[in-house]
């Protein structure tokens, strides 16, 4: 995206499908071969139109929904004589409501091989996420995900989110620029056309107000986007950027830590216009420093970012964000030698750190004031660590030093790569920092500090933000707040 | 973020109860297998046959990221257990070059725990991979374990090894391996 012009305010551009692919949890990982696969050919087989030899289980009756009308989710059981015991959910409609639903399948049910679940209705166009988990008592289970679009019958819809969302919806973040001293609203927004004709859209009208939709108008302005036409029954996938120079009335309601409501009004050729509006809320951050252990593949690189942007979103949910991750490698090669896999051993029944704690003494990331967070490629648990304690997936200094050097031994957190499952990956990397902001394990099983991060959600309580936003890595957003 | 017009059906939970022993162990290992080293130990996990059973079935899914997750753990676990059944899968996953590296590195180590008739040719082949994080886990754990031939070959192969990686990587954790070939026969 280019900004050809300092005084345009705004600009749009196609969503590359490397972002699109992290709104969906199944994409970001699984097999080896699967994981290869282009951004695109993923996303097709989330449509169900790639030529996978894999049957598909899970479908959406209709085929394409309508805006406020019902429909039900099917799953077509695998035939063999595997009993179906348990089947996990997971629906996430256009508006980014996520409902997690748990079926124990009837006997009847089990005697056609086929599961109807009614009861869904979307408010918005869009795209209509679900992934679903098969239990069978054998201990088996079989998986499978499918994207498909809610139609409007209005005949057009826009729908904005503040950015990528995976596990939350929630409002979105204003990110700061300190070169050119603005506030930016970025934002996805996917374009539907539910009528016969193609649309051609030239124009984005943007208004900013506060308190609300209807609130007072803070400012208004408007930006020339493609031109980018969308076929009847298809989708458009756009990032918009807005961006409120110094000086400038939002700029100010923003330093001063308000929620300001900005409405994208995409115009086309012959009056068709498509609307909505997103919530962006000035946040705290923590500058972070990811460090590999050793050199990393391609894909390894890709799970590791995308960790990092999923980290972010379940933070910015309580309103603390990854500022500008400041991406780092060890540089000696005899560094990586030895700590691209890190010993685990075990010593007085607890596990025995000692590696990683000499690479947090001997390497430091950049700057003081940044979180280092080491991802080595691999584990090698010593013998002596016991079957049921080779689970580790990351630990972390609680409460660490700030600045770093104040205790070298315990100036870092440490997070297991995780190509093959990057939300959990992304889950992990939010609960080390946590840990070293001051949060300790908790009971609650949706909470992210959960021992395992969580298994019916990721929340922080506003009592545990308190905390974090106390420690000295937490830093204000903007120039004055 | 809801929508006026959304509707969902209520969240909807399963009983514990309810379910076979079967499927509550795969969601016990499911929680269990991936967890944070902070804070004091919780109790120990005790693996049944049950968990045993499932472990294995997991070494072969890989449908999705949770799936392919608890692969890669479920490779770590059965070596430490002794499931000689998962023989077979962990021979299959360590020698295919295209599988994922984690789960190779896991299922080496584990395969060399349990030593089945065989290994000396696996480990054989194990050490011309060409991921070289691999070979320095072959050696390593070659070195480890309490057969003599392991022990021989993987000093044969370390005296002809060339890269650099493998060599410093070995070095710091079987140092036996370093020091064999500072001598040399002089009978």
């Amino acid at each position: 995206m280019q900004k050809s012009e300092r005084e345009l305010r705004g600009a749009d551009s196609a969503t590359a499908a490397e972002e699109r692919v992290r709104r969906f949890p199944h994409l970001l990982g699984g097999s080896r071969a699967f994981r290869s696969l282009s951004p695109e050919r993923r996303i097709a087989h989330l449509q169900g139109e790639s030529a996978s030899r894999q049957r598909r289980m899970l479908s959406v009756k209709p085929a394409k929904p309508v805006r406020a009308q019902p429909f039900r989710i099917e799953l077509k059981l695998p035939s063999g004589a595997r009993k179906a015991d348990l089947v996990r959910l997971e629906v996430r409609l256009p508006s980014g409501k996520t409902q997690a639903l748990e079926h124990a399948p009837s006997p009847a049910e089990l005697g056609a091989r086929l599961i109807r679940l009614e009861g869904f209705r979307s408010g918005s166009a869009g795209e209509l996420y679900v992934s679903s988990r098969v239990y069978f008592e054998d201990g088996s289970t079989v998986s499978d995900a499918t994207l498909a679009s809610v139609f409007s019958p209005n005949p057009d819809q826009l729908v904005v989110t503040p950015r990528a969302w995976l596990v939350s919806g929630r409002a979105g973040r204003v990110e700061y620029d300190w070169d050119t001293d603005e506030f930016h609203c970025r934002a996805y927004g996917s374009i539907t056309n539910g009528s016969t004709g193609s649309r051609t859209f030239r124009t984005c009208r943007v208004r900013v107000t506060d308190g609300g939709v209807s609130g007072t108008l803070i400012s208004e302005f408007a930006f020339a986007v493609g031109p980018f036409t969308v076929q009847p029954g298809a989708s458009a996938y756009r990032t918009i950027d807005t961006w409120y120079p110094r000086g400038g009335s939002v700029w100010d309601k923003f330093n001063q830590r308000w929620d300001l409501t900005v409405r994208f009004t995409y115009e086309a050729d012959g009056g068709a216009q498509v609307s909505d509006a997103a919530v962006y809320r000035p946040m705290s951050t923590v500058p972070l420093n990811p460090i590999k252990t050793t050199d990393f593949t391609a894909g390894q690189t890709t799970a590791e970012r995308n960790a990092v942007a999923i980290a972010a979103e379940l933070l910015e949910d309580r309103d603390v964000t990854l500022f500008g991750p400041n991406w780092q490698i060890l540089s000696n090669q005899a560094d990586k030698d030895r700590f691209g896999i890190i010993d685990i051993d075990w010593a007085s029944n607890y596990w025995d750190f000692d590696e990683a704690q000499d690479m947090y003494e001997q390497i430091s990331g950049p700057e003081q004031d940044r979180l280092d967070m080491f991802v080595p490629l691999g584990f090698a648990y010593t013998a002596d660590v016991p079957a049921d304690k080779r689970n580790v997936g990351g630990f972390s200094t609680e409460n660490g030093p700030y600045p770093k050097d104040g205790a070298p031994r315990r100036s870092a957190c440490l997070v297991l790569l995780d190509e093959n499952d990057q939300e959990f990956f992304g889950v992990a990397v939010a609960h080390e920092l946590c840990h070293y902001l001051g949060l300790g394990h908790v009971e609650s099983t949706d909470n992210l500090m959960h021992r395992n991060g969580g298994t019916t959600g990721h929340k922080l309580t506003w009592q545990q933000w308190d905390t974090i936003r106390q420690h000295g890595m937490m830093k204000w957003l903007a120039p004055d707040i | 973020m809801a929508r006026r017009g959304d509707r969902l059906p209520s969240p909807a939970t399963v009983p514990v109860a309810r379910l076979s022993a079967v499927v509550k162990a795969r969601l016990e290992l499911e929680r269990h297998l991936r967890v944070c080293a902070n804070g004091p130990l919780g109790p120990q996990f005790r693996f049944t046959v049950t968990h045993a059973r499932v472990l294995i079935q997991m070494l072969s899914e890989l449908d999705s990221p949770l799936s392919a997750a608890l692969r890669a753990r479920a490779a770590g676990v059965v070596g430490a257990l002794r499931l000689e059944r998962a023989v077979p899968l962990l021979r299959r996953i360590a020698l295919d070059e295209k599988d994922d590296i984690q789960t190779r590195l896991n299922a080496v180590t584990s395969l060399i725990l349990l030593h089945p008739r065989g290994i000396a040719r696996d480990v054989a082949k194990l050490l011309e991979s060409t991921d070289a994080h691999l070979r320095a886990t072959v050696y390593v754990a070659a070195v480890r374990s309490d057969d003599a031939r392991l022990r021989k070959l993987a000093e044969e192969r370390y005296a002809k090894e060339k890269d650099r990686t493998v060599l410093r990587h070995v070095a710091l954790r079987a140092p036996w391996l370093q020091s064999v070939s500072q001598t040399r026969d002089d009978s």
